[in-house]
């Protein structure tokens, strides 16, 4: 189980220190081991960002990381990269996940020789025949460069390399988005069908709201940095303006006169300005309510 | 990407392909025949030269070539093609080995500025310094301080050289550095150390070896500048650039001083960058046009 508590990014403006740009807000997380979390949202909502600091590789500015009740963000140098193998990632382009100075065989053994599990070039070589059957390449391709392969034999050798070392956690950021119509619904299967295998925990980060119901078991939306509303079938019967507005685009649309900026404070609900059932109390930012069986970060609900 | 078609072409060179790849590959092969003809040339030069390169006959000045003095001699009657062998000892020796200090130096910063990004600016403003001040200004204190031997000429040298390397070597870090194997090296628990040498140190090979073979020839006219103030090799002691320097002065009565000087360093940077040229494609999988 990994779990983010009160997950803050803030960037800061090489030029003017005081200008802030709150990447994501206060985020609480969790996913469960062999659970899969559909993370959606538009871009630059600060999906990609919460998923990297799952992973740690973006340090946040507040809040932990917690994976079974170690706290990561704490960790340093070796201890932190002796657990690393633990999480993994599937990135949105495949072209640059592999070295192109690699063979694809080289890439997905790197977890290995990193953390030096095989010895032998025997088991190497039986681990990559296992791991290259597993996500349906051929023998030939491994030998291959990167640049010899397609977008979807790619993404393959990418997921090879995350399920190298059975980990516990997986960030697929948007893993379908850059490739082909036709080769995406195969690349989710291969993913569902590993992750059941394995038993790990996925948060799967996407645009695409089938896709987000096809994989989740609990959807979060994301909004200006923040988790707003969460549950299991809240894309069904969203309760959020926002997501009502995501889920049955067009509807909405009728939106009222854009308040003047000046009343838009950093502390005021991140879809003010756009809200079309907003109160006088939505200036206040909204906390995290628990509603049945989902979160929900709006004043309408209580 | 259509990849039926793409042949499978394994475009590293195995340890027992290589002579099947220099027979494949004319431009390395004359590249590297050319360059250690000159090394051995140069190694061998108590063997090939005829005379002692000090050896000063005042009768025979700006003799032609002649089968004692196979290209003539110069204003003090020494042998040119006798110090145009030993010449080559000096000038080869600076130039290989200032810019491999160079290549070193500017990786080390250049990594560390673009990796970490902790003495970022630091590093790039003292690589600015170095890039602005005039290479000649910078070597004087150096060669008053050591003096005006090899190594003082190597260290004058590769001190104003080395910015360049750095820049280089840091931009293309930052560019490497953002791509997603990168992350994923590091999401896989790979130190530091293996992602500098491993990931991002080899897609860097391109632009340092292109910068190393355009340096090379460049380092050895640089040798002629300071030669010119008097702070280059010493006479009599014979190096190329120095006798380009002085016989293009005499170009009418014995043309034969430059020009050989000057042949032998078009031939040496010819195959630099032949070879390096070559490499680059070699040891880039991505340039498939190399089958082996």
């Amino acid at each position: 189980m990994i779990e983010g508590v009160g997950l803050s990014k803030n960037y800061v403006s090489e030029y003017n220190r005081k200008m802030l740009t709150h990447a994501v807000k206060d985020v609480d997380i969790r996913i469960d081991n062999g659970e899969t979390l559909a993370l959606i949202g538009e871009s630059g909502c600060g999906k990609s960002t919460l998923g990297r600091m799952l992973l740690n590789l973006i340090p946040p500015s507040q809040g932990e990381v917690l994976f079974e009740g170690n706290c990561l963000t704490k960790m340093r140098g070796a201890e932190l990269r002796a657990i690393r193998w633990k999480f993994q990632i599937v990135s949105q382009h495949p072209d640059s996940a592999l070295n192109p100075r690699w063979t694809v065989a080289d890439s997905i053994l790197e977890p290995f020789r990193i953390h030096g599990k095989i010895t032998g070039g025997r088991d190497q070589k039986q681990e990559l025949e296992r791991l290259i059957d597993l996500v349906g390449l051929e023998p030939g391709q491994a030998a291959r460069y990167p640049h010899q392969l397609s977008g979807g034999e790619l993404q393959r050798a990418v997921i090879a390399r995350a399920i190298a070392l059975d980990p516990a956690f997986i960030v697929c950021d948007e893993p379908t988005s850059m490739l082909d119509v036709s080769i995406q619904a195969s690349i989710i299967r291969l993913l569902q069908a590993r992750q059941k295998e394995i038993g790990c925990g996925c948060l799967f980060i996407t645009h695409d709201i089938q896709l987000a119901k096809i994989m989740g078991d609990r959807i979060a939306v994301m909004l200006g940095g923040q988790i707003i509303e969460e549950g299991k079938r809240i894309l069904d019967h969203p309760v959020h303006p926002f997501t009502q507005k995501i889920v049955s685009p067009g509807l909405n649309e009728t939106a009222p006169d854009l308040i003047p900026a000046c009343e838009c404070s950093n502390h005021a609900c991140s879809f003010l300005t756009s809200c079309p059932s907003r109160i006088p109390r939505c200036n206040i930012y909204p906390e995290m309510q628990v509603c049945g069986d989902r979160r929900i970060r709006c004043h309408l609900v209580s | 990407m259509d990849t039926s078609s793409v042949k499978v072409t394994n475009s590293f060179p195995q340890l027992s392909g290589i002579c099947d790849l220099l027979r494949k590959n004319l431009t390395l092969t004359a590249g590297l025949i050319i360059f250690f003809a000159l090394l051995l040339i140069t190694v061998l030069a108590p063997v090939i030269a005829p005379h002692d390169p000090a050896e000063q006959d005042l009768e025979l000045r700006f003799s032609p070539p002649s089968s004692t003095y196979p290209l003539g001699t110069d204003q003090f009657g020494r042998c040119i093609f006798s110090r145009i062998v030993y010449g080559g000892q000096i000038s080869l020796a600076i130039a290989v080995i200032s810019t491999i200090a160079c290549v070193l130096i500017g990786v080390i910063v250049g990594m560390y500025a673009g990796y970490y990004g902790k003495l970022d600016a630091v590093l790039m403003r003292t690589t600015d310094i170095f890039l602005a001040f005039p290479s000649i200004v910078l070597a004087l204190p150096i060669i008053a301080i050591v003096g005006p031997t090899p190594l003082g000429i190597i260290i004058a040298i590769t001190l104003p050289g080395w910015a360049k390397f750095a820049r280089v070597i840091r931009s293309s870090t930052l560019s490497v550095k953002s791509n997603g194997f990168v992350e994923a090296s590091k999401a896989a628990g790979a130190s530091d150390t293996h992602i500098l040498f491993r990931h991002i140190l080899p897609n860097c090979y391109g632009p340092i070896i292109e910068i190393a073979t355009l340096g090379l020839g460049s380092k050895i006219i640089t040798i002629t500048s300071l030669g010119f103030l008097g702070l280059g090799v010493q006479p009599p002691t014979p190096e190329w650039g120095t006798m380009i320097n002085q016989g293009l002065t005499m170009l009418e009565k014995a043309p034969m001083i430059a020009i050989s000087a000057g042949s032998m360093i078009v031939l040496f940077v010819l195959a630099t960058n032949l070879i390096g040229s070559e490499l680059r494609t070699i040891l880039d999988p991505r340039s498939d046009t190399i089958v082996i």
